[in-house]
């Protein structure tokens, strides 16, 4: 059986842009072996870069229980191009790989969720140019919070692979970058979690799992990485945004907010945004007296 | 004793595992009787998730007035010092009142 689906005009990372991505989740969800999907992106005139790990991720599912996933577009759209340049067109619709010198692309990687290490040069390599002009050594330890989410994907998703891409908006002075699995959702690891511990449930799991010092690793701390996170995007003016399950979470321009969808995403997708204008001078303040550190 | 984490590690601490290799490092120079220091120098990244494992978990078996006489943390950079003293605090709450993390989470309620 074949069936087509028209993609919307624009995806953006927004909450109607995730909505719309996981109504094509939900498709995918109900297709049997033997389906072949043809994406239709003809009306397609906006896609978020950042946002096609969780495009990949989607068709990565269907691929997992035989569904056949076909591109259908104009050969040479903008989409099309950019799909050749940042890599995703090879992983996902093996359309020919064709990298660019471009100063925006930050490229589509399949990483194994345990390859902290690999990811870790990703980073140095594609990503911290972007950030706003500040001393070297926080560029590093903002990295590090990035660094940090790819690593919850494994602690807490228990996944076996994590998708990311990124795309630099230079009209906006912008950088987005987005981590996605398809692992335990927030949700399944928050709610048992707080049940064990005969703690009061949170209406939304993520805006919980955000909090200083919450965590639900057994026997051992946790509770720090996305907190940073949260902290560096409120003073950057940025976007973080979190996507599990049903749960919508954001903080943007420093409102938070919260949502759910009617659909399910199976996993997770950490959309990160960084504003380059950002002037802050950000210091670490840490007591001189290192002797009595602990 | 000086463990260096740069040659037992490499120049990246990003995950869990590699903390705990530091921490039995740590504890088996406690348990020969020596002070320890951990030297940080060349390390590219290091992570709370390493910092947990390696530094934060030692809270179970020691308390601070051990550590401050017997563990020195060398060459790590401020804003590395800062993930470390939130590891630490977080550490000590974690595993002097376990008891009372159910409290502790329902306060965000």
């Amino acid at each position: 059986m074949t069936i087509q689906i028209i993609i919307p005009k624009s995806i953006k990372s927004n909450y109607t842009g995730y909505r719309d991505l996981l109504n094509l989740a939900s498709i995918y969800n109900i297709c049997t072996q033997d389906t072949s999907v043809v994406l239709n992106f003809k009306e397609n005139t906006w896609f978020d870069a950042n946002l096609l790990p969780a495009l990949y991720a989607i068709v990565e599912l269907g691929r997992q229980k035989g569904v056949t996933s076909i591109y259908r577009n104009q050969h040479d759209c903008t989409l099309t191009k950019l799909f050749v340049r940042n890599g995703f067109g090879k992983h996902c619709f093996n359309l020919e790989y064709c990298p660019h010198d471009s100063e925006t692309v930050i490229p589509f990687k399949v990483f194994k969720a345990n390859d902290t290490y690999n990811f870790s040069h990703y980073m140095d390599d594609e990503l911290i140019g972007y950030f706003p002009s500040m001393d070297l050594a926080v560029k590093k330890a903002i990295s590090s919070y990035i660094q940090e989410l790819f690593g919850n994907a494994q602690i807490h998703g228990n996944c076996a692979y994590v998708y990311t891409c990124g795309q630099y908006y230079p009209y906006y002075h912008k950088m987005d970058f987005t981590i996605v699995n398809l692992g335990r959702t927030f949700q399944e690891n928050v709610i048992p979690y707080l049940t064990e511990m005969d703690a009061v449930l949170p209406d939304n799991s993520i805006s919980w799992a955000v909090q200083p010092n919450h965590s639900t690793k057994r026997g051992t701390t946790g509770g720090i990485g996305l907190s940073l996170m949260k902290d560096f995007i409120s003073y950057n003016k940025g976007k973080f945004q979190i996507i599990s399950g049903r749960e919508f979470w954001e903080i943007n321009n420093g409102a938070e907010g919260k949502r759910e969808f009617e659909q399910v995403f199976p996993g997770t997708i950490v959309n990160i945004e960084i504003d380059q204008n950002d002037t802050n001078l950000y210091i670490h303040d840490v007591p001189s007296n290192s002797e009595l550190l602990f | 004793m000086i463990i260096s984490v740069l040659q037992e590690i490499g120049d990246r601490a990003t995950d869990m595992q590699q903390g705990d290799r530091i921490h039995a490092k740590i504890v088996e120079g406690f348990s020969e009787n020596e002070k320890v220091e951990v030297d940080f120098s060349g390390m590219q990244t290091i992570l709370s998730t390493f910092l947990n494992n390696a530094i934060g978990a030692l809270y179970k078996d020691y308390d601070s007035q051990f550590l401050n006489g017997n563990l020195k943390i060398i060459n790590l950079c401020q804003e590395d010092m800062f993930i470390l003293q939130r590891v630490i605090s977080r550490a000590k709450d974690f595993y002097a009142n376990p008891e009372s993390v159910s409290d502790a989470l329902d306060e965000f309620l």
